[in-house]
This record gives C-alpha cells, structure tokens and sequence, in this order.
C-alpha cells in the first residue's frame, strides 16, 4: 500500500470513497418501527405534504411519504404496491382517485379497516369489504382560456365538444389511457355502453382534437393560449384560476336532468401486511375525518364532500354522472384496451 | 507467472460476478418470471412479442424517428466535433466539454423551451412572409429530441476527432490537400466515435416516449406504458418490449464495433501540437451552420431558464425549500458514480481480452441499457424487499442502484474502447507484483486510466441525477430526489420554480465538468 502513502491521488479517492458510502448510510438512517406509518400517495404534493405535517405535529408519529408524478404515467407507486406485496413497505394508500385502488384490492395489497371517522360518510363511497373508502371529490371539469373564446360561445356538454366552434385542434385531452381521464374513460363507457363509449372518443380523434400527455399539459397549454378549452380534473384548473391566469373552469352538463360530470373521490386504505398498524389506522382516521375533508375542500384539491355538509361549508352544486363505481371500474381494462388502439396509432 | 496470471482473472471473474449480481440480475429476474409466465398458462403472451399492424406501423415510426435523430446527430458531430478538438483558446479549452453539460437538463425542459422558441418565431414570421413553424408533428419532435440528446453525438464525435493521431494527419498533409486528408485520414479515424454518439442517440430516442406524446406522436414505448399501465403486468411490458431490445442491441452493436474501430486507431504522441486543417468555403459553411446550431442548442434552454426563472428570488426559493433533495441527490448521483468505478472496468476487460463467446457475453453485459427504467425498478424491488435485504431496501442505496443497473453498462462501453487501447503486458506486469487486486487498482490502473473513469463518473454522475422513472419506484419512503421534485412542480404550473432548480442542476453539473476537465489538465501536465 506504499502508494496510499505517498500519492494525495490515491487518499483523495479513499477519503471519497469514504464520505459517500457513510452519507449513504447516514442519510439513510430511519427510526425503528413505531410512531412511524409509512404513506404512498399519488395526491399532488403540494396538497399533501401539509396534511402529513399537520398529521405528525398532532399525532406525534412520525410520517415518511412516498409520492407520485404525473409523469410516471400510472407505473409507478401502483406498481411499486403491487411489487411489494410480499413484503410490504407502506401503511396507507391515499390515492386521488378510486379505480386504482379497486385494482389493488383485487391484488391482495389492501386489508379491511373501517374508519370509525368515517362513519357519516354515506355507503355509496365505502368499499363493501371496507378495504377502501372514499372522501372528498374532484370533478372532470372544461377549462377555458377567456381571452379566446367568449362565455355565450362556451358547449355545456362533452358531448357539443366539437361542435361549439372551436377548430378541434385548439381542444385538448390528456391520453384516456392514465390517471383520471383513463377513469373519466370509462365512466363514459359505463354511460353510454361500449359501443357508445368508444364512438364518442372515435369522434374526438377523427377531428383532430389534440391529445397530450397529461391533465397539468391541458391546463398548461390552455393557460399559454395554445389551447382554447380542454377537459381536465378541478384541482389542476384550480390552480390556474388561483394564480390569476384568465382561465374559467365550466361544469359540463349541469341542466336539469342533463348527463351530468364525474365526480372521482379520493380513496384511503391500508396495506395488508404493513409493520405499522396502529400508526396507519390513526393516520386513515385523520385522513378520512370532516375536519380534513373540509380543509381540502378550502385548498381546492377537491370541489365536493361526500358526507351531509353543515350550512357553512361552500361547495359546489354539481349534477353527477349516474354510474357506479362498480360499473366504472368494470370498464376500466376494456376502455383502455380500446383507446389504446384509437389514440396510440 | 502463471499463477499470478491465474489469480487475475479469478480477481477479474469475481468482479465479473459482482457486475452480473449488481447490475444485470434485475434484467434477469424479468426474464426467469417472463419463463416462469409463459409455462404457467400465459403462453399466448409471447404472441406480443410479435408487433403486427398498429404496432408494427408504431414500431417503424419509432424506429425511423430515432434513427433520423441519431443521424441528426452524427452530421452535427461530424461538423462541429472537428471544429471544436482545433478549438485552442484559453477559455475555450473549458467551454468545448460544456456541450456536454446539457444534457443533463430533462428533455421535458428542453421540449417546453423549443416550443416557446418556435412560439416565439411564429409570431414573428405571423407578420412577415416567413413561414410559420408546426408546433406538433413529427418535425418539432424530431427537432427536440435531436437538441435534446446532441451533447452526446457532438461529446462523442469531439472525443473522437481527439484521439485521431496528428502525426498522420501531418504525414498527409505533406503529400495532398488538407481536405483530402480530412476524408481520407481524419474522418476515417473519428467516424467510429461518431457512429457510437449516433447509436447513442439511437437507443435513448428509440426508449423515449414523452417529447413525441408532448408533441402528439405516438410511439411504440408509449404502447409498452399504456400496456403496463392496463395490465399492471411487467412481464407483459416485457413482451412487448423485445422488439425495441433486439433494434437496441443492434444498434449497441454498431457501437460496439465502432468503439472496436476506434481502439485500433493508433495512439496519439502527447507532444505533437497540430496545425488547424484548412477546409473549402462549402465546408467551412457547413461547419459554421453546425456550430451555430449549437450555440442555439445551448442558449435556447438556458436563456428560457434564466428568462422564466425571473428573479434571484424565484432562483433562491425553490433551492432553499429543496435543501434536502438536493442532498439526496448529489449523495445519489456520487454514489452510483462511485459504483461505476468499481464497475464499469470488469465487463469492458473481460470482452475487450477477446474469446469465442464475445458474441453471447456482449448482449447479455449491455442487457439493462435495453430495459424499459420501470421495468428496472420492479426488478429491483423483487431482488431487494426481502427480510435478510431490506435494511439496504430502505436506504438511498436503491436509487444508487437504479442509476448504476441503468448507466454503468453505457460507461462499460466507454471503458471498453480505452482497454483496447491499452498494452496489456503492462497490466499483466503490475499484476505479477500486485499484493492483492486493490493494490493494483489503485497503483497502477487508477493512474493509467484515472482521466477515463473520472469522465465515466462524470457521466453516471449526471444520468443518474436526472432518472425518474427507476428512481420513482425505489426511493426510500420520506426521501425524493431533485428530479422528482421537478416535476412535480412542472404538474403544479411552477414554472419559475422549475427553472430555477433546473438550473441549480446546470450549475451543479457545470461545476462537476470543469472540476473533471481541470483534473485531466493537471494529470496531462504531470505526465
């Protein structure tokens, strides 16, 4: 080792050797099990991560999350759950949406746990083996740029999408094959029937209507005036309107007795299997707890409460789309099969 | 002898075994499970493996839009590479390895920064009789991925114009035109440096799914997402995958061979100062067209930054709140860099040694560069979330993995080209008085080949700070890493944030370049 002593080279790399594998060990340093509960959640970060907090400043257990992107395109925290189920890393799932987590309840991730906070929160949004329950919900909404197009010119229904006299190239989606609009997909299926379904999207890409990469692209792109309008979820147009962008968000097909818009609730569950039971009970209890479902409301990460609202709480009025969650979830796989085959050519 | 010799290639089989258990077993478990599907019923699966109609006519576009990248490419490097190695100024001795640079800023930012510029020209054109540029299509895709990924034709290509013996080229010059010589000489030489930047190029285009989509085209690895993200299966995205694996494994051969090209090229005496070719007026156009065009693929993403970023406010910000990604991720990107020095070394010396079974062991090294990432990530988490691992399964040693099954088989490519050049009676002195393999690893190969494993560092360095779709599956609960935070807050319309972080990660790269480039100067000067 004569070269260690004599060359600075060879102590340089040593001592960088050195310091990074003890970083690694030391940043990577976590609290043994207990007063600790381990969350993956594909709700935005910005949304979340405060709720967390608040979480572990009034429980004192100690919240390590694990959050999603957009981008990721569906494969990731699902897909991680699903890898992991053998021996499972998470606690709580709070997903944004419900149909994935339908999914991994029929992989055997979840186990049943029914929150005694959400005991108001009617049956319609509770798994009936109480592995998930919903709270809180985002509706699919149309998001205008009103600098290019003016109120009275404005379709109340999908289904006048392309023919309120926009060019359908300045009308956006998000692919129906991920996220939300995979589900608002077949929701529409479930509506209209298969053949329905199919023939609605059909029209929408026989005339050009532009399909991009995700819900946050329309919003972008109907923000920059690229886009006229475009079909996303509230909380991304939200965003928008709270930073003073002249965007408006409309509720399609709210006429009386008209079709309706979806509204997608938040889920919760726990994982079957998860070191920390105690820890992620009482974290599902805060999550589906009124006091938190009213702050999400006032965040704007959801536009409607599930459960009876006291006469202070603001929220929308919204005539929702008559399908089950069952049925939607039913037509989860075949819609995208579909779509797959009419959008990705 | 013998048995020293005997005792360096059991060190050079347990390194070897190291590499195949570290970096290549998640490929494998995919692989055995794939097996393991098909004779458990699912045997129509493999019928995927087959694109027929739509995904045959996905599959040829894909094909013939990565390939005009790479071509993109090998033009560009063709022209600006040469221009850049007779590049001898002071400050320009630095700012040529800059290009490089670029490349670590995400091809999204680089998407969303080509559409503002094509904006921005349109509404100029709007008012005179240029014409307007499309904004979706083909062309804008091809145009983003090309600026995107060209650091790494026009970083090849320079490496390649540097390595050509300038002796030679004198020798020429003596007997016919500078321009000759450059056809007849130094083009030869470099040309396979440029084919390997290409088929870089290739391979990264071909895997790339989110500039077209961002630009309405369709490709084949979208398939593979939207298949995944259906049937939540990943050995059906295996499948469906093969075909990109066997088009990248041609291409990793084409890189193979070129890099076999280039190590035959002879060494380069150290005191020969070269003369700056002269080229004809046509040429000297050209050149300059790529030159600019490069300028542009350097100032359009970095002006776009500065310009959104706004303020030293919204520059500040962001860097503050992301203190702890940042460490993260500079302890992730060290780390898989550091794994790469240990590792990219045995597979390039094993095949660079020569044997009949190159041909099976080459494919089989270079396997994960074929792998959709998530595909990665979920081979990892089956490897390593188990009771006896899952100590390491919780830690940043993850995503240090992530980044190293990811990248170190492209720096064992790089390697692979420096070993050829090397005489082997060298090694196989030191070994005779080795005290053990770390001994010589650290007197004699880390000397002779420091400069070559500080730029494959360099390199994992900056490709593993900017993974995101590995990363995201096996990050450590409570932890993220800069990349992910960008782009949540490119979901959350924080564009001014996004610019800013992005640009702390052009700064963190900049200074890793010039660190590494001033270490090479010094080592150049002591030798």
């Amino acid at each position: 080792m004569s070269y260690l002593k004599n060359n600075q080279d060879g102590k340089v790399f040593l001592i960088l050797v050195l310091l990074i594998l003890t970083s690694l060990m030391l940043f990577s340093c976590q609290p043994e099990d207990g007063g600790r509960v381990v969350v993956y959640t594909s709700v935005d970060q910005m949304f979340a991560e405060p709720i967390l907090e608040k979480f572990e400043e009034e429980s004192g257990i100690k919240v390590d999350a694990v959050y999603d992107v957009e981008a990721a395109k569906t494969t990731g925290l699902i897909n991680r759950l699903i890898a992991e189920k053998d021996n499972p890393q998470a606690d709580v799932f709070w997903n944004g949406e419900f149909a994935q987590t339908v999914v991994l309840k029929n992989q055997d991730v979840l186990t049943p746990y029914e929150s005694p906070e959400a005991a108001d929160i009617p049956d319609y949004y509770r798994d009936p083996d109480g592995t998930w329950t919903g709270f809180g919900g985002r509706a699919r909404i149309l998001i205008v740029n009103q600098e290019l197009i003016s109120p009275e010119d404005y379709p109340s229904s999908i289904f006048e999408l392309t023919k309120c006299g926009v060019p359908a190239d300045k009308i956006g989606i998000a692919y129906p094959l991920f996220g939300t609009t995979a589900t608002h997909a077949a929701a529409l299926y479930a509506a209209l029937g298969p053949d329905g379904g199919r023939a609605f999207f059909e029209e929408l890409q026989e005339k050009g209507v532009r399909v991009v990469d995700g819900n946050s692209v329309v919003k972008d792109m109907v923000v920059s005036g690229e886009l006229v309008m475009g079909l996303t979820d509230t909380d991304d147009a939200q965003l928008a309107v709270n930073k003073g962008e002249p965007v408006e968000i409309v509720f399609l097909d709210q006429e009386e007795g008209g079709f309706g818009t979806l509204s997608i609730p938040n889920s919760v569950a726990k994982i079957r299997g998860g070191a920390n039971v105690q820890e992620a009970r009482q974290l599902i209890d805060y999550l589906v707890s009124e006091e938190i479902e009213k702050e999400l409301l006032e965040v704007g990460w959801i536009d409607l409460m599930v459960r009876p609202m006291d006469e202070d709480t603001e929220t929308a009025e919204l005539i929702e789309m008559e399908v089950t969650f069952e049925e939607i979830f039913d037509y989860i796989e075949v819609a995208k099969e579909e779509l797959a085959e009419v959008f990705v050519r | 002898m013998r048995t020293y010799l005997s005792m360096d290639k059991i060190n050079n089989g347990a390194w070897l075994l190291i590499y195949l258990i570290f970096i290549i077993s998640p490929v494998f478990f995919l692989m055995v499970e794939t097996l393991n599907q098909l004779f458990s019923g699912n045997a129509e699966w493999l019928s995927l493996t087959l694109p027929t109609g739509r995904r045959l006519q996905l599959l040829a576009r894909s094909t013939g839009l990565a390939s005009l990248v790479a071509l993109g490419g090998g033009l560009l490097g063709l022209l600006a590479g040469n221009f850049l190695s007779n590049w001898r100024p002071r400050v320009g001795s630095y700012l040529k390895y800059m290009i490089l640079v670029l490349a670590v800023v995400p091809p999204y930012i680089h998407a969303l920064s080509w559409a503002s510029a094509f904006r921005f020209w349109n509404d100029f054109a709007g008012s005179t009789f240029l014409p307007e540029l499309p904004m979706y299509g083909l062309f804008i895709s091809w145009w983003v991925q090309f600026m995107a990924l060209a650091p790494f034709g026009v970083g090849m290509a320079l490496l390649g114009y540097e390595l050509v013996d300038k002796s030679l080229v004198d020798a020429g010059r003596v007997m016919k035109s500078d321009f000759k010589v450059f056809k007849k000489v130094v083009l030869p030489a470099a040309a396979p440096a440029i084919a390997a930047g290409s088929a870089f190029m290739f391979l990264i285009s071909l895997m790339d799914y989110s500039v077209p989509s961002l630009f309405q085209v369709s490709t084949y690895s979208l398939e593979i997402f939207a298949e995944y993200s259906a049937s939540y299966e990943p050995v059906r995205a295996f499948l469906l995958a093969f075909p990109l694996m066997i088009l990248m494994i041609l291409a990793a051969s084409v890189f193979q061979a070129a890099f076999r090209n280039m190590a035959m090229s002879p060494k380069q005496p150290r005191d020969v100062k070269p003369v700056p070719l002269s080229f004809p007026p046509w040429f000297l156009a050209l050149q300059t067209l790529a030159i600019v065009l490069i300028a542009f693929q350097v100032m359009v993403p970095v002006i776009s930054l500065v310009f959104v970023t706004g303020s030293f406010h919204n520059l500040v910000t962001p860097i503050m709140s992301s203190l702890r990604e940042i460490s993260s991720t500079l302890i992730v990107a060290s780390g898989a860099a550091l794994f790469s020095l240990f590792l990219v070394a045995a597979p390039a010396s094993h095949v660079s040694g020569g044997g009949k079974l190159n041909y099976i062991w080459w494919p089989v090294l270079i396997l994960p560069l074929t792998i959709p990432a998530p595909l990665i990530g979920i081979g990892l988490i089956h490897l390593w979330n188990h009771d006896l691992l899952v100590h390491f399964y919780r830690t940043l040693l993850m995503p240090v993995l992530a980044g190293a099954v990811r990248f170190v088989p492209f720096g064992a490519l790089i390697m692979l080209a420096r070993f050829k050049r090397v005489d082997t009676l060298l090694l196989n002195a030191a070994s005779v008085l080795q005290k053990n393999n770390l001994h010589t690893f650290l007197s004699v190969k880390l000397p002779m080949f420091g400069k070559d494993f500080l730029a494959v560092a360099g390199l994992i360095f900056v490709l593993t700070a900017g993974e995101l779709a590995a990363t995201l599956l096996v990050v450590p609960s409570g932890q993220s890493t800069l990349t992910i935070k960008i782009y949540n807050y490119m979901h959350y319309g924080e564009s001014a944030s996004v610019a800013g972080l992005s640009l702390l990660i052009l700064a963190i790269s900049l200074t890793m370049g010039i660190a590494i480039v001033r270490l090479l100067a010094r080592e150049r000067q002591r030798s």
